[in-house]
C-alpha cells in the first residue's frame, strides 16, 4: 500500500466547488419547481440564478483547464477493459477481486468512470448550463431565436436536474467502494489516495 | 522569457495549473497556447468574476423614487367672484353654462366630442369592425341598459335633461360644466330628473336649488368627488359596479390607496387621468374598446420602476395592477352576483327588501338577489387593451354569455395578466331571438308598466323592447351573463405586493391560466413521474449493491474463521 498524489489542487478545488455549485442549485431549483419550500421563492430564484452563474463560470473555466493541461483525455471513453469494469462493478466487488483499472494521475478514471463523466462533463451539466441561460435571459432568447414559450427549455431543465440526482445518488455510494469506505472521500480532500501495488 | 515568468508566477500565485506546468512546459516555448493559458487567467477569470457580481447587484437595488407633477394642484388664475357675469339671477342651470361659454369659448365644443357627452364611441373591435357603442346602446350587467331608462340612468349624463330621444346634443347650453368643476361641494343634479338639477317646483329635503352664484363663483379642476358622484355609484349604490372606485377614495388610509389616500399623496383622478381639451385619459373595458387614451402606470413609474431585473422582467407580461392590486373592494363591499330572475317578488302586495349581516342588500323585489363582499381576490386574465362586448342583435352561444370579452392570450405579445373583477349574474333574455332585452326599470309613476313601479316583467320587457326599435317575441327566461372589470384603483402599499408563491405555485392566483409555461406552478406529470422513478430506482439500486457487498463481506468474514 502507498498513498499516491491523485488529484491536483485544482481538480479538489472543482470538484468540491462544483459539489456545492450543484448542491445548491438542486436545492434551490426544485424549490422553484414548487417541490418543497425551503429559503423561501425569491430568495431561492435569487440563489440559483447567482450559483448558476457561478457554477457556469466554474465550467467554462475547467474547460480551459482540461484542454490546456491535457485532462480532457481522460474524459474519453474506451472499450479497453470495458466489460472488465462492469464484471468487477457487478460481482468482482462482492467477492472482493482485484480493481481491474490501476489508478494513476494520467489515469484516474476507469472505463465506466469515463463514460458516465463524459457523459456528465460534455452533456448534462453543459446543457444543464445551457438551458438555465437560456431560462434566465428567456426574453433575449425569444427575440433571438423566434421561439414563443420557455415551456421546452423549462422542462429539459427539470428532466436533466433529474438526472443529476440520479448521478449524485449513484456517485455518493460509490465514493463508499474504495479499499475502506472512507478511502475515496479522503482522497478527494487531501489529493492523496491508498492504492494497491498494481498487481498487472 | 518575460513571458513565461509572467506566467508562471501567475500559474503559481493561483495554484491551479501544477498537472498542465509539470507536462507541458518543455512544449510551450513562445507558442500559442501560453498564449491562450494567459489569456485565460489574466482576461477571462476578472471577466467571469465581474459577471456574477453584475448578477448579484441586480437583485439588491432599491426603487426608483417618482417625482411627477400634479394636474391637481393647478390653481386658478382668476378669480371668478370678480365677474359680473356669474353674479347674474341665474333662473335655469342652462343660463350658467351660457354665462361659462362667453368666457370659454370653444370649449362647448371639446365637451361634444367626448365620450362623457355623447356615451357612446366609434372604434375598432377586432373581429367585428367599426362599431358605434357605448352606455347609451350597450346593455350591462346591472340595471342592464340606460336608453328608456333616461330619468335615473342620464342623471349621470354631463347635460341637463336627457329624458328621451329628442335631447339635443348639439346644444352648448345643455352641458352641465358644474357637476364636475364645482369646489364648493354643494352642487348635485336630482335623482331621477334626467340629469336636471332641483328646480323651485321639484326641490325637496334632499335637493334644494343649487345656489348658482355661490358654485359659478368657485369652479376649478374636478376632485375626487366631483368624478366621484357618478364613478362611485354607477349601478345604483357605492361601489356596485367598478369595485377598486367607491367613496371610502374620497378619505382613506394608505392602506386602501397607496396614491389617492389623504395621509399620502391625496392624488386627485385627474393627475393621473391627465386631461387635454376636456378629453380626459383612461377607458374603462366595461364600455370601451380600442387600446388607446388610455392611463397607464408607466407614466409615472417607466418600464423598469423596480431596479431589480427578475421584477423588472415581469413587466413584460405583468400588469401593474397584477401584484400591486393583491385586494379590491378593500373599505365596502362590491357587488359580485346579481341575479334578476329572482326579481319582482312582493310582500303584502308591496315591494320589499332584504340585506345580508354585514348590512348590504341581498335581495330587492325591484332587482332580484345580490351577493356583495369586501376584501376580494381579483380574477386574472389575459388582456392586451381591447375588448369586444355584447351589442344588441348578437345572439347568444356561448353560456354564460360575455357581456364584455377581454382580448388576449399569452402568444400576443401585446397581452398583459391584468387583475379583474368579474361581475356575474343572470339577465332576461328573448327565448326566441336569443338575444338580451332591454326593459323599462325606471317611470316616476307606478302604473305605467315600469318594472320598479309594478313589478312585471313582461310588460317592461314590451316598453323597454319598443323603446329601443327592438323586436321582442314575448317569451322570456334568463341566462348566466359575466362582465369583465379590469382593476387599476385602490393600488396597495410596496409591503403588501403579491409574493412570489402568490402565483409561482401549484394552486396559486394563476391557477386558472394554462396557455404558458410559468415556473412553480406548470409541470410535467410525466416528466415529474419519471424523474421521481429514476431517483428511486437510483436508490435501490446503490441499496441493494450495497447490501450484496455487505452480505458477502460477512461471508468471507465467517469463512476465514
Amino acid at each position: 500500500m502507498e498513498r499516491i498524489k491523485l488529484y491536483g489542487k485544482y481538480e479538489r478545488y472543482w470538484h468540491w466547488s462544483q459539489f456545492g455549485a450543484i448542491a445548491t442549485l438542486t436545492i434551490t431549483g426544485f424549490e422553484i419547481h414548487s417541490t418543497y419550500e425551503f429559503f423561501g421563492y425569491e430568495r431561492a430564484v435569487n440563489i440559483h440564478n447567482i450559483a448558476g452563474w457561478g457554477y457556469a463560470v466554474l465550467l467554462i473555466f475547467t474547460y480551459f483547464w482540461m484542454f490546456f493541461s491535457g485532462m480532457y483525455k481522460q474524459f474519453l471513453p474506451t472499450r479497453e477493459r470495458f466489460m472488465e469494469q462492469l464484471h468487477y462493478y457487478t460481482i468482482g466487488i462482492m467477492r472482493n477481486e482485484p480493481h481491474p483499472v490501476h489508478k494513476t494521475p494520467d489515469n484516474k478514471l476507469n472505463p465506466i468512470q469515463r463514460l458516465t463523466y463524459f457523459g456528465l462533463m460534455w452533456v448534462l451539466l453543459p446543457l444543464q448550463v445551457l438551458t438555465g441561460l437560456m431560462y434566465l435571459y428567456i426574453k433575449v432568447v425569444k427575440e433571438l431565436f423566434g421561439i414563443q414559450s420557455v415551456e421546452w427549455i423549462a422542462l429539459s431543465h427539470t428532466l436533466m436536474a433529474f438526472m443529476v440526482i440520479a448521478f449524485l445518488i449513484v456517485h455518493l455510494y460509490m465514493i463508499t467502494t474504495g479499499k475502506t469506505l472512507t478511502t475515496y472521500l479522503e482522497g478527494m480532500i487531501t489529493g492523496k489516495e491508498k492504492t494497491e501495488i498494481n498487481s498487472i | 522569457m518575460r513571458r513565461i515568468l509572467i506566467f508562471s508566477s501567475i500559474t503559481k500565485g493561483v495554484g491551479i495549473f501544477e498537472p498542465f506546468k509539470t507536462q507541458t512546459i518543455d512544449a510551450m516555448k513562445g507558442n500559442l497556447k501560453e498564449r491562450l493559458e494567459t489569456l485565460a487567467v489574466v482576461v477571462l477569470l476578472p471577466i467571469f468574476t465581474a459577471v456574477v457580481i453584475f448578477q448579484f447587484k441586480q437583485t439588491t437595488s432599491k426603487p426608483v423614487k417618482v417625482t411627477a407633477v400634479m394636474q391637481a394642484e393647478y390653481q386658478s388664475a382668476a378669480d371668478h367672484s370678480q365677474y359680473p357675469i356669474l353674479q347674474q339671477n341665474f333662473e335655469t342651470p342652462q343660463a350658467v353654462t351660457a354665462a361659462c361659454l362667453t368666457c370659454h369659448t370653444k370649449r362647448d365644443e371639446e365637451i361634444m366630442a367626448t365620450a362623457h357627452w355623447r356615451w357612446e364611441r366609434t372604434e375598432e373591435i377586432p373581429g367585428r369592425g367599426e362599431v358605434t357603442i357605448g352606455k347609451k346602446n350597450l346593455i350591462n350587467n346591472f340595471c342592464t341598459g340606460a336608453q328608456g331608462n333616461n330619468g335615473s340612468c342620464m342623471r349621470c349624463h354631463i347635460g341637463y335633461g336627457w329624458e328621451d330621444k329628442s335631447f339635443d346634443f348639439e346644444n352648448p347650453t345643455n352641458i352641465d360644466c358644474l357637476v364636475c368643476h364645482d369646489q364648493t361641494g354643494t352642487y348635485f343634479k336630482q335623482n331621477g330628473k334626467a340629469g336636471m338639477p332641483a328646480t323651485a317646483a321639484t326641490a325637496n329635503a334632499q335637493f334644494q336649488v343649487p345656489d348658482y352664484n355661490n358654485v359659478a363663483s368657485n369652479v376649478g379642476l374636478p376632485k375626487r368627488n366631483n368624478c366621484g358622484v357618478c364613478h362611485f355609484y354607477g349601478g345604483g349604490g357605492n361601489n356596485v359596479k367598478h369595485g377598486d372606485l367607491e367613496e371610502a377614495l374620497l378619505d382613506c388610509s394608505r392602506d386602501v390607496d397607496v396614491h389617492m389616500s389623504s395621509e399620502g399623496l391625496n392624488m386627485q383622478c385627474v393627475d393621473c387621468h391627465t386631461t387635454e381639451n376636456h378629453n380626459i385619459k383612461g377607458k374603462a373595458y366595461s364600455v370601451s374598446s380600442a387600446n388607446t387614451n388610455r392611463v397607464s402606470c408607466e407614466q409615472c413609474h417607466t418600464t423598469t420602476p423596480h431596479q431589480n431585473r427578475m421584477y423588472d422582467h415581469h413587466t413584460e407580461k405583468i400588469a401593474c395592477q397584477t401584484c400591486h392590486i393583491p385586494t379590491y373592494a378593500k373599505a365596502n363591499a362590491t357587488k359580485l352576483w346579481w341575479d334578476w330572475s329572482t326579481a319582482g317578488k312582493s310582500k303584502d302586495g308591496k315591494a320589499y327588501h332584504e340585506s345580508d349581516y354585514e348590512g348590504n342588500h341581498n335581495y330587492l323585489s325591484i332587482k332580484g338577489s345580490f351577493v356583495w363582499d369586501d376584501h376580494v381576490q381579483p380574477e386574472y386574465y389575459w388582456f392586451n387593451g381591447t375588448a369586444d362586448h355584447y351589442i344588441n342583435g348578437d345572439t347568444i352561444a356561448e353560456i354564460p354569455l360575455k357581456i364584455n370579452t377581454l382580448f388576449g392570450e399569452y402568444r400576443d405579445s401585446t397581452a398583459k395578466i391584468w387583475p379583474v373583477k368579474v361581475h356575474r349574474g343572470k339577465q332576461m333574455y328573448d327565448t326566441e331571438t336569443k338575444e338580451l332585452m332591454n326593459l323599462k326599470l325606471f317611470a316616476e309613476d307606478p302604473g305605467t308598466g315600469a318594472f320598479w313601479t309594478d313589478l312585471d316583467f313582461d310588460t317592461a320587457a314590451i316598453l323597454g323592447m319598443e323603446y329601443n326599435e327592438r323586436y321582442y317575441s314575448g317569451s322570456y327566461d334568463f341566462v348566466r351573463t359575466d362582465a369583465y372589470w379590469p382593476l387599476s384603483h385602490q393600488v396597495a402599499p410596496k409591503e403588501q405586493t403579491l409574493t412570489c408563491t402568490e402565483c409561482h405555485s401549484r394552486d396559486g392566483r394563476l391557477a386558472n391560466l394554462n396557455d404558458f409555461y410559468l415556473p412553480g406552478k406548470t409541470y410535467n406529470a410525466y416528466l415529474d413521474g419519471f424523474g421521481i422513478i429514476v431517483i428511486i430506482l437510483s436508490v435501490l439500486g446503490v441499496i441493494s449493491h450495497g447490501i450484496g457487498r455487505y452480505v458477502y463481506a460477512l461471508r468471507r468474514k465467517n469463512q476465514s474463521k
